[in-house]
């Protein structure tokens, strides 16, 4: 049965390649270190495994809708953001994380975008919200 | 709250306590006090307390005043009425009195003394800010029998003696870092002087030049709040009359200057000589080998039978030189009162009174204007010369002269006469006097006795300081586990714009900076999401205990933060407190050369 980790090495496979990414390994390795302090999961599913380090030059974020809902923890997660940013860039991650998780609150709103197969669809839904 | 105890506060914020949080960060951030504003409000406090104790003081001698001779005038009308045998008796009563209070005091208070100072310039420049009580007390108590027995020394002293010793209690008390100790202490000086000469300016600016040796800013402000207050409480006792104050003066002939300027010459050249008599009777007394007690009672008898034929050397010189200024006495009187004042002055004072001699100085600078004032009178008829101007600006040219501090000596000056027509007269003179009196002494006033205590000292304890005398050992520090909502609650509940983020050996990670997260600081959503971890500055800058002052405020400059991080050594980077730049900037103010002492 697939698991967090698991979601996170194929939104890992979806950066590859990313001018932003400059070195991939430490960039699972940073994310898999941030993963053990305290995951961050929304109670309305939505997890976003993410680190501040200097694998990334740029923000960078690869997101996915499950099929089928992974557990972790008390929540069962739907939705996953990977996110990569620079360690220069505190300020940028705080408005970033404040956004989406203002946007993601409700089980609702997740739901609501887990609809969305389509890339174009769902950015545009996701800023709608 | 440390690393081990982040634990509890990571439980979400309650809607209410978010709303709570939002308004104290809002009030903190407009209202927050810093260091140097809760300095600020101490100093008021000092203000206000020196001037009470120095009123008690003076209070106290008027009262052992009217014990000792059973008449309730100033010292010169007590001792201008008191038969001959009481001005010979009283004095050497007074001075055994005092000297016996030495002597006790002394032996009960010998360990003591070893431990902490009772010299308030040492307490500010040198030491720590720690003025012992007792051995004060004890200082005070001699003082006032000297006082109030006619010695002829300045009351001043004790005055600022109290005035320092509240604040230096109240540093301790609140167990203040070293450096604010020092300022305070500094401000209680300050307050003492100003409430002596009811003059707020020169009170602050006498401690800024003549003890701190710099003006800055950072250390002034303190010191001219003590110093208001301090006059505004005593002019509220004993009223607004500045002490010198005269009728309209003003020059009747723009050639007059030319005499003054020539005057503030001579004077700077006669204050070397006066200095070196000072010290000279100073070592004179030191040779009795007699016990103190004994020692200031044959002082007291000297100046008793002095004040057998001029009564008037008796206290401290203030009503001597308001009688000067408003009596026209012959010059050969003037001359004759110079001469006893002198000698009253340097027994007294070479005997080890406790006392001040700032206003006997006034009066030997004043009555020597005066004096050329009517020489000058008696030379040049036809440019009608007010001797009062003369003595006037000779009381500043003089006090410049032998305290190596012309800016305080002008302030003063004006302050204790209100006369503007004289300033730009009193300026030239005061900086004329200065600079002769230096070309052959540099050993002033009050700057001696920090000079027998170890100047040279005092520049290897700058040079070689140890941060860990200016470190606040209590820093606020989370783990990086911790979550945006402790972040948050201990951004609201504490003053400081960094929470050091430590591990479990509180080795340094980082720190967030309450500028990053302020804007962030109400949103719930983060809350579960973000961890300190994710806001830390990794590379934080931060001080070793062993970096000179060079590299250190260096280290200020590049982090523009008003507090950084101090850890134990480069490898283990184990957190051990934190250091201000006010606190490092107090204590360089208090640097007579700072540029040697980072050389």
């Amino acid at each position: 049965m697939p698991s967090i980790p698991d979601g996170i090495e194929k939104l890992l496979g979806a950066v590859v390649g990313n001018p932003a990414v400059l070195d991939l390994n430490h960039l699972r390795e940073a994310v898999f270190e941030r993963q053990k302090m305290n995951p961050s999961v929304l109670p309305s599913g939505v997890a976003f495994p993410h680190a501040r380090t200097d694998a990334v030059r740029a923000l960078v974020i690869a997101v996915a809708t499950l099929a089928a809902p992974l557990p972790a923890s008390a929540v069962s997660v739907q939705m996953m953001f990977l996110i990569g940013v620079p360690k220069s860039a505190a300020k940028e991650y705080l408005e970033l994380m404040s956004l989406l998780t203002r946007n993601l609150r409700t089980a609702s709103a997740v739901e609501q975008l887990c609809r969305f197969t389509e890339k174009d669809e769902f950015l545009n839904a996701l800023a709608a919200t | 709250m440390d690393a081990g105890r982040a634990g509890r506060a990571g439980a979400a914020l309650s809607p209410r306590l978010r709303a709570l949080l939002r308004l104290k960060l809002w009030l903190s951030e407009r209202f927050r006090l810093s260091e140097r504003q809760v300095t600020l409000l101490w100093a008021v406090f000092i203000g206000l307390a020196g001037a009470l104790v120095s009123d008690g003081f003076r209070k106290a001698t008027d009262l052992v005043t009217v014990l000792l001779t059973n008449s309730t005038h100033t010292s010169i009308q007590t001792f201008g009425h008191l038969p001959w045998w009481q001005r010979l008796l009283v004095p050497p009563l007074g001075g055994l009195f005092a000297g016996t209070t030495l002597w006790i005091g002394n032996r009960l208070l010998a360990s003591i003394r070893q431990k902490s100072t009772t010299d308030y310039m040492e307490a500010v420049v040198i030491g720590n800010g720690r003025i012992s009580a007792s051995a004060s007390l004890v200082k005070t108590l001699s003082a006032l029998f000297s006082i109030s027995s006619g010695a002829s020394i300045g009351r001043e002293g004790p005055l600022v003696q109290l005035s320092t010793l509240v604040a230096s209690v109240i540093g301790q008390l609140r167990q203040f870092p070293v450096p604010q100790r020092r300022q305070l202490v500094a401000c209680g000086a300050a307050a003492g002087i100003a409430s002596a000469y009811n003059a707020p300016i020169a009170g602050a600016f006498f401690v800024s030049e003549i003890v701190l040796g710099t003006v800055v800013v950072d250390s002034l402000g303190p010191l001219i709040l003590a110093s208001v207050v301090a006059t505004f409480t005593t002019r509220a006792i004993h009223g607004n009359a500045a002490l010198y104050q005269s009728a309209d003066l003003d020059l009747h002939t723009r050639w007059e200057a030319l005499p003054l300027i020539l005057m503030g010459i001579l004077l700077g050249l006669l204050a070397p000589v006066y200095l070196r008599v000072l010290r000279g009777t100073e070592r004179l007394f030191t040779r009795l080998t007699v016990p103190v007690s004994l020692k200031m009672a044959l002082s007291g008898a000297a100046v008793g039978a002095i004040a057998v034929f001029f009564p008037d050397v008796c206290g401290n010189g203030q009503n001597l030189i308001r009688s000067i200024f408003h009596q026209n006495w012959f010059w050969d009187t003037v001359l004759t009162l110079i001469l006893a004042k002198l000698a009253a002055t340097l027994i007294t004072f070479g005997s080890g009174a406790v006392g001040g001699v700032f206003t006997p100085t006034l009066f030997i600078g004043a009555a020597t204007g005066v004096l050329y004032g009517q020489l000058v009178l008696y030379l040049a008829p036809q440019l009608q010369p007010d001797p009062t101007i003369y003595g006037l600006v000779g009381m500043g040219a003089f006090l410049a002269a032998t305290t190596g501090a012309p800016l305080m000596a002008i302030l003063m000056v004006f302050e204790l006469t209100l006369s503007y027509a004289i300033v730009p007269f009193l300026m030239v003179a005061c900086v004329l006097a200065y600079y002769c009196s230096s070309v052959f002494e540099r050993r002033f006033l009050y700057g001696e006795s920090l000079e027998r205590k170890g100047a040279a000292f005092f520049s290897r304890q700058l040079a070689e300081l140890n941060l860990l005398d200016l470190i606040r050992k209590d820093p606020i520090t989370l783990a990086k586990s911790a979550s945006f909502a402790e972040v948050a609650r201990t951004f609201v509940q504490h003053r400081f714009q960094h929470i050091y983020i430590v591990d479990e050996d509180r080795r340094l990670l980082g720190a967030v900076s309450l500028h990053d997260v302020k804007a962030f600081l109400d949103r719930p959503e983060l809350e579960s999401v973000v961890i300190a971890a994710d806001i830390m500055v990794e590379d934080f800058p931060r001080i070793f205990p062993h970096q000179s002052l060079r590299e250190t405020l260096q280290k200020f400059a590049e982090a523009q933060s008003e507090r950084l991080p101090v850890v134990d050594n480069y490898r283990s980077q184990r957190l051990i407190g934190s250091v201000s730049k006010t606190d490092i900037m107090l204590h360089l103010a208090g640097d007579p050369n700072p540029a040697g002492a980072m050389a």
